[in-house]
């Protein structure tokens, strides 16, 4: 192992020759170079390891004859690699991650965002029956009609008989939700492997069919769970139509689509910084890779080390990118 | 002859030093290993430890005396 921070220089021979096999040269900051290290020739896997800020002085350009043998062609061929392949991995990359909180933070709180607003929506109503409870009284002094209510208190009981049962239905919708959920899951995770197996029959399963699949999982899964919770405010709107009850709907899907778009508003958010941070990525690397291709005339060792300095900072801006989802239409607004 | 060697601060070496199986060379910082014509370290044997903060160097007698006058300077 060679470990350098000083001086290697060398006007005739190699300041550093014949080293044995395996050898690991790490050139630390702080290294200035002039002219040859030779590693050592052979079958043997001899490893250069260039820190950020090196560079050969003697031909003013990085890596250009600054190791002998492949091993610096190997280097700047890797680094070059990763250079232009980087930008397309986070624009890919970004996008998977907001699929991953999405189905990791939003989807577990689609029950709990339901019934809080399926509560906040009974509380509502206990609040309106204590308001209209004198005018109700009221209304059974109007003699009009049959039976003890008459015409104008008759509907005032079947109002209050939506307010005691809307909890029950509540909860009972709760825990069908549940019931179904695991089934439709189940059902959903089968057919769409057999769905998959049978779409991509014809060609080869690759990491974009992949991609492609698991964001269209994702969506059903999601519009999925927002229909079937729909059944902890379904079952109290619509149960008391079958005891001729009109229940107005409380607008509690409307409030779990206010929460869903607010979530949506801060994945795009950080979609677009993603993006622009990818874009501009994208952008710096095509530029250094011409800046690349113009100086590059001595191979391709030349190409990586001029670029370090750029792609590290582009590194450390890309990582603080994210990315966007949508959604389908969940649960229908009735 | 192979053996380990250090070089340490301020010393000048103008010798070539030749490493063998797992033997180590050392060149501190401000120390300098300075060679005309032939290679600074010659290292055939495996598992060898160099570690420079120095300068190793190989020069011709004009360049050597060239970089002597710099460093005078």
């Amino acid at each position: 192992m060679i470990n350098n921070s000083g001086l290697v220089s060398s006007a005739q021979a190699e300041a550093i020759r014949g080293v044995g096999n395996d050898v690991i040269l790490n050139l630390l900051p702080g290294s200035m170079i002039l002219g040859r290290i030779d590693l050592g020739s052979g079958a043997d896997n001899d490893t250069a390891n260039v820190f950020e800020g090196i560079k050969n002085t003697a031909s003013g350009l990085p890596f250009a004859g600054l190791i002998a043998g492949p091993v610096s062609s190997v280097v700047a061929f890797t680094r070059s690699i990763l250079k232009s392949i980087g930008p397309m991995i986070l624009f890919i990359i970004v996008p998977i991650i907001m699929l991953g909180m999405t189905l990791s933070y939003y989807l577990p709180m689609i029950p709990f965002i339901l019934w809080t607003m399926a509560l906040i929506g009974w509380l509502m109503l206990v609040v309106e029956s204590l308001i209209a409870a004198p005018l109700w009284a009221a209304a059974h002094a109007i003699p009009e009609g049959e039976g003890m209510s008459g015409q104008h208190g008759k509907q005032g009981y079947m109002l209050f008989l939506n307010v005691l049962m809307r909890p029950a239905l509540m909860v009972f919708g709760f825990f069908i939700s549940i019931i179904v959920m695991q089934e439709i899951g189940n059902f959903i995770g089968n057919s769409f492997g057999t769905f998959g197996a049978g779409m991509n029959a014809t060609f080869e399963n690759g990491p974009i069919t992949f991609i492609t699949m698991m964001f269209v999982i994702g969506g059903i899964i999601v519009v999925a769970a927002h229909k079937i919770f729909g059944l902890i405010t379904w079952l109290p709107d619509n149960v008391m139509r079958w005891v001729g009850q009109q229940v107005q709907n409380l607008g509690e899907g409307n409030d779990e689509q206010r929460t869903r778009t607010i979530f949506a508003a801060a994945a795009s958010t950080g979609g677009s910084a993603g993006s622009s941070a990818t874009s501009s990525a994208v952008q710096r690397g095509m530029y250094e890779g011409r800046k690349a291709e113009q100086g590059g005339g001595d191979g391709g060792a030349e190409a990586a080390g001029k670029e370090d300095q750029s792609a590290n900072n582009a590194a450390q801006e890309d990582v603080q990118g994210s990315g966007s989802t949508s959604e389908g239409k969940g649960r229908q607004q009735r | 002859m192979n053996a380990d060697f250090t070089i340490e601060n301020g010393d000048v070496v103008m010798t070539t030093q030749t490493l063998g199986n797992d033997e180590t060379g050392v060149i501190e910082s401000d120390g300098q290993l300075n060679t005309m014509n032939v290679g600074a370290i010659s290292a055939p044997g495996d598992d060898v430890t160099i570690k420079n903060e120095g300068s190793v160097s190989t020069t011709a007698l004009v360049l050597k005396e060239f970089f002597q006058r710099v460093e005078d300077w």
